[in-house]
């Protein structure tokens, strides 16, 4: 009568290190924190010099693009481990079965809205690589002199002018800023750091806390943007019709 | 018979895991303080369905009949519970029931929750006091962490806690939260720290604590109010350890 018990098919004992699916599992949660979330800190903050107008701003983009090494760090303090948080993290997803008509438990939002931000911020940061960073070698490699126009203040407010491109960012930092505030609270969880349950609900609220001002401060630069590049467009257009004139 | 109070119910039935489903609906009469076992006693006195048509007696398990054994425990109007401390008057009718969708289903609303009895013995839980002579009595066990013990030793391996468990689905063979709630139970009792590395290896794998997802609809499903969640966190705390011991001073 009784059906087959699905023993765990899987014996636990690791087949040697870099079969252990704990490692791996960690790894995508720490390369969350570093060097992701670290890497996303600093970028907001280096982004938010916008306000402080286009020579800041530039100057920002030079010290950055001039680093030694650049292209090196770029790839394994970036690339890779988004790259390979991505992969995983779809995978973990593809693996859940979310049940949220039946537990519309507020946790169980956030379950959710974990894995439905890592999928929108995945593709999000494909488009925003290639309009920032991948341009640039595009254009280098066309024999573009100055490839470096493709991120400079400039550029950044005209593209910031096109209320598409405009939205999608601000869809992509809320995305990724809730990714990275709410994995924290699941990191903390993870590695046991947050184990009553009254931590894990201050924990929370800090998250939440973190959530509003990272994202608050990757719109303002970017409303700030679209202001100044708005402008810049109609000082184009007006331009151009005294001409015809 | 019209102006009676009568209660309607929306059984789903299967013969076995491989059959096809369906649902049957039954009317029968209202009497206060009814709970969903004492339905379903009443409609197999006389199974016939709602449009008249004789059928068989539905199949469910059942045992203490007071919430501490976990076996009748089904999906009623969606959620996962015992059907023996569920009251009807608490329930929006129709009155659905199904069997839970995290086990293969044995016939109607019964189970097979063998795979939960697997894990206890895979995470070793009990307390090896066995030997081949006298091996005296254990240490002390501390009032304030036999307190604590005592939540995790409530846990009647009802199954709720995976039915709500996102992370606990036919694609993965994630052990749920009871058996980590366990070995944070077996673990904390001072004999059983003895084989603590046991336990702990036990839910090192992929089908262990580390796939949890964090939803933590397990605590709220729990009947008894278990504090899973932290066990999950603490769990993962001393799994993270012990892995970095093993890495560095070796076993």
């Amino acid at each position: 009568m009784a059906v087959a018990s699905p023993e765990n098919k899987e014996t636990t004992r690791a087949k040697g290190r870099l079969h252990d699916p704990y490692l791996w599992h960690r790894l995508h949660s720490a390369s969350g924190i570093f060097p992701i979330g670290f890497f996303l800190i600093q970028h907001l903050i280096a982004n938010s010099y916008a306000l402080r107008g286009a020579g800041a701003y530039n100057t920002v983009i030079r010290v950055y693009g001039g680093l030694p090494f650049v292209a090196v760090l770029e790839v394994v303090l970036i690339y890779i481990p988004i790259l390979y948080h991505s992969i995983y993290g779809i995978w973990i997803t593809a693996y859940g079965q979310s049940n949220l008509t039946r537990y519309s438990y507020g946790r169980n939002w956030m379950y959710f809205m974990q894995r439905a931000s890592g999928i929108i911020a995945f593709f999000y940061i494909g488009y925003h690589i290639w309009n920032t960073s991948l341009q640039k070698y595009f254009l280098l490699w066309q024999g573009n002199p100055n490839p470096e126009q493709a991120i400079s203040y400039h550029a950044m407010a005209l593209q910031m002018a096109d209320p598409l491109h405009f939205w999608i960012q601000v869809v992509g930092i809320v995305a990724v800023v809730f990714h990275f505030t709410n994995g924290f609270w699941n990191f903390c969880i993870r590695w046991g750091l947050t184990i009553s349950a009254r931590s894990q609900r201050l924990n929370q609220y800090g998250c939440w806390g973190l959530f509003f001002i990272f994202a608050g401060m990757g719109i303002w630069s970017i409303v700030h943007l679209r202001a100044d590049g708005m402008r810049a467009e109609l000082t184009q257009t007006s331009s151009a019709a005294g001409m015809v004139r | 018979m019209s102006d009676q109070k009568t209660i309607v119910l929306k059984i789903k039935r299967r013969a076995d895991q491989e059959s096809p489903a369906y649902w049957e609906e039954f009317e029968i009469p209202y009497r206060p303080a009814m709970n969903v076992i004492s339905c379903l006693m009443e409609i197999r006195k006389n199974p016939v369905t709602r449009d008249g048509k004789a059928t068989s007696a539905p199949v469910w398990e059942m045992n203490c009949l007071e919430n501490v054994c976990g076996s009748c425990t089904m999906l009623m109007n969606g959620k996962v519970g015992q059907s023996c401390a569920t009251l009807v008057d608490n329930l929006t009718q129709p009155i659905s029931l199904e069997p839970m969708s995290k086990f293969p289903t044995i016939k109607d609303l019964a189970v097979d929750r063998s795979r939960m009895f697997a894990n206890l013995k895979k995470i070793r839980a009990w307390i090896p006091i066995d030997g081949t002579y006298d091996l005296g009595p254990g240490p002390r066990i501390a009032e304030r962490d036999r307190q604590e013990a005592y939540e995790f030793a409530r846990c009647m391996t009802c199954g709720s806690c995976l039915e709500a468990c996102p992370q606990v689905s036919e694609h993965s063979n994630f052990i749920g939260p009871a058996a980590i709630g366990q070995v944070r139970l077996f673990n904390s009792h001072p004999t059983g720290a003895m084989t603590k590395e046991e336990r702990l290896e036990a839910i090192s794998g992929a089908d262990g604590v580390t796939s949890c997802g964090n939803a933590q609809n397990c605590v709220k499903a729990c009947p008894k109010q278990i504090p899973l969640t932290e066990a999950i966190a603490e769990m993962n705390r001393d799994v993270t350890l012990y892995k970095f011991k093993q890495f560095f001073r070796g076993k």
